[in-house]
């Protein structure tokens, strides 16, 4: 840089000129008090830089973006495997899913803890009270059909409860099924269908003759 | 571009979400993905005008920044080695495409036709009043990546030039030259297609 500012040639302004602009501020300089060309320079380039901040980014991209990151982090393990890579911006309706299959998890069970009370204070089985065609209750499984069957030969008064702890316990399975086929790498909704099939099982154990033997022999 | 403590949900500020990511919370990643995606969307679409194209490049970036969270000391803004990477990203997949007649190192080097041109600030062409937006977006467009990354920086991100030169790997005074560079062939561009619209009247 020439020491004299006022004798500076345009060229000799123009080199200096990127560390002048960026000091911030107007540009004061002796040169520009004679020089219409640079001082036309000037203004263009701060015109330039001020019509800039004006196109501020505002742009998002899609969900798409996320979800591909995720699912990324999922596979490299870097995010537990709770997360679900897939579901992305359908997060609340995941976790609405996952309540209602919690809040059938936990009614299913509340009935078997009840039906297990009332089992253990169930009277002698008498044969008078068989009831015979439990399909009536709407239960078009054979193995469910079956169950109340054999505990309606056994305890006809527990049969209505076993029928409501199937009707749940099979919501809750439908739940969890339906859940997992929407979105397949739910494993909350995995877990929860084992816990259903889990409590299905145990209802059978309950219907089975060791358990009314149980329970008989208790009394 | 000093920014203040940031929280971005109530309870957790951004330093808190950096650490809970690193320990692999996945509602942190997200939260910071959530911070920052707009501002590296938008540079990398800028730089590549394709919102596909711009799309994966960011959530390369994303991914890269996410994976290597880990290694994050909070030596330099989490924002700026965020855009480092983005911006390395993006140049890379410019240089892959042979895009980018300009690389980074010839970047960073002056360029004889560059220098000062006497004829640049003719009295006649003045471009005050003249710019709009879609004129001015697509000079940008044109402009070499080289350039246009660091004037999208600088000039509409709003980024220092201390922070450019830690994401671009260069001088302070290396930014300053090349912003300076990108607004001269700005103006020439926008000089030009201002000739070319008075011809056609």
């Amino acid at each position: 840089m020439t020491g004299d500012k006022k004798n500076m040639s345009c060229a000799e302004f123009q080199k200096e000129l990127p560390f002048m602009f960026e000091s911030g501020g107007d540009i004061q300089h002796e040169h520009l008090n004679d020089c219409e060309d640079c001082g036309s320079l000037v203004r263009d380039l701060r015109y330039i830089a001020d019509q800039a901040k004006l196109l501020l980014p505002m742009h998002d991209p899609s969900p798409r973006v996320w979800n591909n990151i995720q699912s990324s982090l999922s596979k490299d393990g870097l995010i537990g495997n709770e997360q679900n890579p897939q579901r992305g911006h359908n997060v609340a309706a995941q976790k609405k899913n996952n309540l209602k299959l919690a809040v059938a998890a936990g009614s299913a069970a509340v009935i078997l803890v009840i039906l297990l009370s009332m089992q253990r204070s169930a009277p002698a089985p008498s044969t008078d009270q068989v009831a015979t065609n439990s399909a009536q209750d709407g239960f078009t499984d054979q193995d469910d059909v079956q169950l109340l069957t054999s505990v309606a030969a056994q305890a006809p008064n527990l049969k209505p409860v076993y029928a409501a702890s199937l009707r749940d316990v099979n919501q809750y399975i439908s739940d969890a099924r339906a859940t997992l086929a929407q979105d397949p790498s739910n494993d909350e909704a995995r877990v929860h269908l084992r816990q259903a099939y889990a409590q299905k099982a145990m209802l059978y154990r309950m219907g089975t003759t060791r358990s009314f033997n149980e329970s008989s022999s208790g009394q | 571009m000093t920014q203040p403590k940031k929280t971005l949900v109530p309870g957790l500020t951004e330093a808190e979400a950096i650490e809970r990511a690193k320990a692999g919370d996945a509602a942190s990643f997200e939260a910071l993905y959530a911070l920052h995606k707009r501002r590296v969307y938008s540079l990398c679409l800028r730089m590549v005008s394709n919102t596909a194209e711009a799309e994966d490049l960011a959530q390369e970036a994303f991914l890269q920044l996410f994976r290597k969270i880990g290694t994050f000391r909070g030596e330099s803004a989490f924002s700026t080695w965020l855009h480092r990477l983005s911006v390395n990203v993006v140049l890379m997949h410019l240089r892959k495409k042979g895009l980018s007649e300009v690389s980074l190192d010839e970047m960073m080097e002056p360029q004889q036709e560059d220098g000062p041109k006497k004829d640049i600030g003719a009295r006649d062409n003045v471009l005050a009043g003249s710019i709009d937006r879609v004129n001015l977006e697509r000079c940008i467009e044109s402009l070499p990546p080289g350039y246009r990354i660091i004037f999208v920086l600088h000039d509409i991100e709003g980024y220092e030039h201390n922070e450019i030169a830690e994401m671009m790997g260069c001088s302070i005074g290396n930014s300053k030259s090349q912003l300076h560079k990108a607004r001269m062939k700005l103006r020439d561009l926008l000089k030009l297609s201002k000739a070319e619209k008075a011809a056609k009247r």
